[in-house]
């Protein structure tokens, strides 16, 4: 250090003397790149050149460039170096504070909750920030290169296209609502804005652009939008109307659709009186009890009648609630719904339930559903007074099991048994015994179907037919009476037949001898007049004696029609005959007829004879049976060997087995009223068809009686 | 025996009741015709001459009680015999109340038919 300068001098307050350790005025961190640049100077000759700190006397580290240049002899030797330190401080300073805003500046551009760009004045894209790129998830440089429309929803190309070019033309501000997609190739909805920069003389500089991510927003709007048309829409299919009252100072908000009702124009001014003004007179006191009930803090819910200014007569229900306070005054939500359609309705079906109970009154008939899963009983009011129950009462099957008439209560355990197993259709006569001993016949029927659930129900209807009944009771009585009467008088009739072809020859022939005895009692007998008689008398026995010929001939007829018989429509002609007696006897019947039965050749009158008599030993073998189902089982079937078999099964007293043989004797009988005679006549019958009848015990009660008999050959038509 | 034979005429289908009548008529004295319907009785030249008639009741064509009328319609008032061989008492009463002398059931005794033509002839 040879010398120094006053100026260096003066900056560190220091002698030159002093400053010869020179290293510690060096900022730290400056210190050793300082040291290691000099002696490396030094030792090669080249010019040292280093920017670095120094601490002025005060205390202050200031930014110096310091450059160092080498003085040479002639020969080329160093001889001293001539250092130049210059204090750029102030411009050092002012460097770092530009570089320091920069880097705040492209925090702020990159942290931003914005897609920030920049374009040149011609709308050619210079800059994006990160978020640009990391939402397109593209490369900066592919994005600046390859243009940026091709990120739009394909819906908002052409309206964003044509805002750009337009402000990229006329220099004015830029903003639009688009949507981009991310790199996850959804869209979302973008709020952009850009405005042109100009530099100092005025010059368009920079197009500077944000956008805001307002997808959140957007389709919050979007379902806003969405829900406020359903709203209106469900307040118009439903016809109802909302409202929000401050009833204190007459303050009413009403929805479109309240207006709708009111036939009042949406601008009018709605008030508590406007609304009084329409109610029908006869609802106008309730109307204002139900106003000061709200009034007083209570929900509500009434329906009163509105004459609109179009003279229609409305029903409306109003439904109305507090939501809240406001200002110390109750504010009221509520509904305002026409409900004039329901009420018609309504009207209507209780019109028409009207109706219904009066026809039921006058034909007796009540009806009842059933559902079978819960036995859940419904009645109609005339059922509960065939019933003689109080209205309203829980109908259980206990309950009609009390009225059902001891000997038909299995007809009810057998409906019930149907029912469970689904039969499509039910149908009994029975009786119910009331209270003061007097009995009614009930006809019913119902048909299974399945309610809204697929659960089965039964819909039907319970008929007092007790009139009908006795009528058609008096009417068995006179039909067997009738048929009595014509027995004995078709008896009288061939009596008298048998009489009069008898008694005529038997006439001439008294009359002969009375003649004969007369002739011969003569003085002188009329030998000749006797001859004559005696001969007459002999013709007229030879009559007689024809007569009886002829008769036993008639009755012994062996030869009876032939003709092919369907053993099933035989037996269905007996059936309907028989089903008053059946019924009267209480017996359940159960037939199985057969398809595709052959015909059988025989009479057809005959085996309906014996089919008749089978039924009616089987009915009468039940008639003291009381602890069980009188079941009587009639099948009709093919038959090994070409036959047809009719089999009559009965629930009744059953069989000795070692009477079976003595039941086909003539004048055998267990009956107390038989002749005995049905079940001999009726085998030899079956016998004269070629045919077998037969009796077997039943496992179970009673006996099976049946017959077989040959059916036509196959192939074989008539 | 009379010098007159009284007339009877027997009517009936039954051709042993007209065999055998005549003779036993013949027999009691009375002069018998016989005839095998009512129609051939009207038809003949002896209805005013008949003295009594003996008629049968249920016949072919017109029936005894009807011939009865006729002949009352037509002015011959001539006493009637029934025979029938029909037990009906309803229809002997009816025959009765039209004026009839007697109705007998065949098969009848000689006796009875001759009482009830002494009675017949004797109203004549």
């Amino acid at each position: 250090m040879e010398f120094v300068n006053q100026r260096i001098l003066d900056f560190y307050q220091k002698t030159t003397e002093e400053l010869t350790d020179w290293a510690p005025l060096i900022h730290p961190e400056d210190r050793e790149a300082v040291v290691s640049h000099w002696y490396a100077s030094i030792a090669t000759g080249k010019p040292y050149d280093q920017i670095h700190r120094v601490r002025r006397a005060d205390g202050e580290w200031r930014w110096f460039h310091s450059r160092g240049l080498p003085l040479r002899d002639a020969s080329g030797q160093i001889v001293r170096w001539c250092n130049l330190l210059v204090d750029i401080d102030e411009r050092k300073k002012a460097e770092e504070a530009l570089r320091s805003s920069q880097r705040e500046l492209s925090v702020i551009i990159e942290t931003m909750p914005g897609l920030v760009w920049c374009a040149s004045p011609d709308g050619e894209l210079s800059y994006v920030n990160g978020r640009i790129l990391g939402y397109l998830g593209v490369e900066r440089n592919n994005l600046l290169a390859g243009g940026w429309a091709h990120f739009l929803h394909p819906d908002d190309v052409a309206s964003v296209v044509a805002a750009w070019s337009n402000s990229v033309a006329s220099g004015e501000a830029f903003e639009v609502q688009a949507r981009l997609r991310g790199a996850d190739g959804a869209y979302r909805w973008f709020h952009s804005l850009s405005q042109l920069g100009r530099d100092t003389e005025g010059n368009p500089a920079q197009w500077y652009g944000v956008m805001i991510d307002v997808d959140d927003r957007k389709r919050a709007e979007e379902k806003l939008e969405q829900a406020y048309l359903r709203l209106a829409e469900t307040q118009r299919l439903s016809k109802t109307g909302s409202f929000i009252t401050d009833l204190l100072v007459d303050d009413h908000n009403w929805s479109e659709e309240a207006f709708r009702i009111f036939e009042f124009d949406p601008a009018t001014k709605v008030t508590v009186k406007l609304i009084r003004d329409m109610v029908h007179p006869e609802d106008l006191q309730s109307f204002d009890a139900v106003i000061s009930r709200g009034l007083d803090g209570e929900d509500v819910d009434f329906v009163f009648r509105i004459v609109t200014p179009r003279g229609a007569l409305k029903h409306i229900r109003g439904v109305i609630c507090v939501t809240e306070q406001v200002a110390g005054r109750p504010l009221f939500i509520g509904a305002l719904q026409d409900v004039t359609q329901s009420k018609v309705e309504e009207e209507q079906v209780r019109r028409s339930e009207a109706f219904l109970a009066e026809a039921q009154r006058l034909t007796r008939i009540g009806s009842f559903s059933w559902r079978v899963e819960d036995n859940e009983i419904r009645w109609s009011v005339e059922l509960y007074r065939i019933f003689e129950f109080d209205q309203g009462l829980p109908v259980t099957f206990d309950l009609i099991g009390s009225r059902v008439h001891p000997d038909d209560l299995p007809l009810m355990s057998d409906m019930i048994g149907k029912a469970q197993s689904a039969a499509n259709h039910l149908e009994y006569q029975h009786r119910i015994v009331m209270p003061n001993r007097s009995i009614k016949h009930l006809h019913f029927t119902a048909h299974s179907r399945r309610d809204p659930e697929g659960r089965l129900e039964y819909i039907g209807a319970v008929q007092d037919v007790t009139q009908r009944h006795l009528a058609e009771a008096a009417l068995a009585t006179a039909r067997a009476e009738l048929a009595n009467a014509a027995k004995i008088s078709s008896l009288g009739v061939l009596t008298a037949s048998i009489a009069h072809e008898v008694s005529q020859p038997l006439s001439g022939i008294i009359t002969n001898a009375s003649t004969c005895l007369r002739m011969l009692e003569r003085d002188s007998p009329n030998v000749d007049g006797v001859r004559e008689m005696a001969r007459l008398t002999l013709r007229d026995g030879k009559r007689a004696s024809d007569v009886i010929l002829r008769l036993r001939a008639l009755f012994s007829k062996k030869e009876f029609a032939r003709e092919p018989v369907d053993l099933n429509d035989a037996a269905r002609e007996v059936i309907v005959l028989s089903l008053t007696d059946l019924e009267r006897n209480r017996v359940i019947l159960r037939t199985e007829f057969a398809d595709d039965l052959p015909l059988a050749p025989g009479d057809r009158i005959q085996l309906q004879q014996v089919i008749s008599n089978l039924l009616r030993n089987a009915s009468e073998a039940m008639s003291a049976v009381n602890d069980r189902p009188r079941l009587l089982q009639i099948a009709i079937r093919p038959h090994p060997g070409r036959q047809v078999c009719l089999s009559v099964a009965d629930a009744g007293v059953g069989l000795d087995s070692e009477r079976i043989d003595r039941l086909f004797e003539p004048f055998y009988t267990t009956k107390s009223n038989g002749m005995g005679i049905g079940l001999s006549v009726s085998r030899s019958i079956i016998e004269s068809h070629q045919g077998r009848l037969w009796a077997t015990p039943n496992e179970g009660p009673g006996a099976t009686f049946s017959f077989s008999i040959p059916a036509i050959p196959q192939g074989v038509r008539e | 025996m009379t010098a007159k034979r009284s007339l009877v005429s027997v009517v009936d289908d039954d051709e042993a009741v007209r065999d055998s009548l005549p003779f036993l008529l013949a027999e009691f004295g009375y002069a018998p015709r016989a005839f095998s319907s009512a129609e051939e009785f009207l038809a003949s030249d002896v209805v005013s001459q008949t003295e009594c008639l003996i008629l049968d009741v249920m016949m072919p064509g017109m029936t005894g009680p009807e011939l009865q009328s006729e002949l009352k319609v037509r002015g011959h008032d001539i006493p009637i015999v029934f025979i029938t061989a029909n037990r009906d008492d309803s229809l002997r009463r009816g025959v009765l109340a039209q004026g009839a002398v007697e109705c007998l059931h065949k098969p009848f005794s000689d006796t009875a038919l001759f009482n009830a033509l002494q009675s017949a002839l004797r109203t004549n």
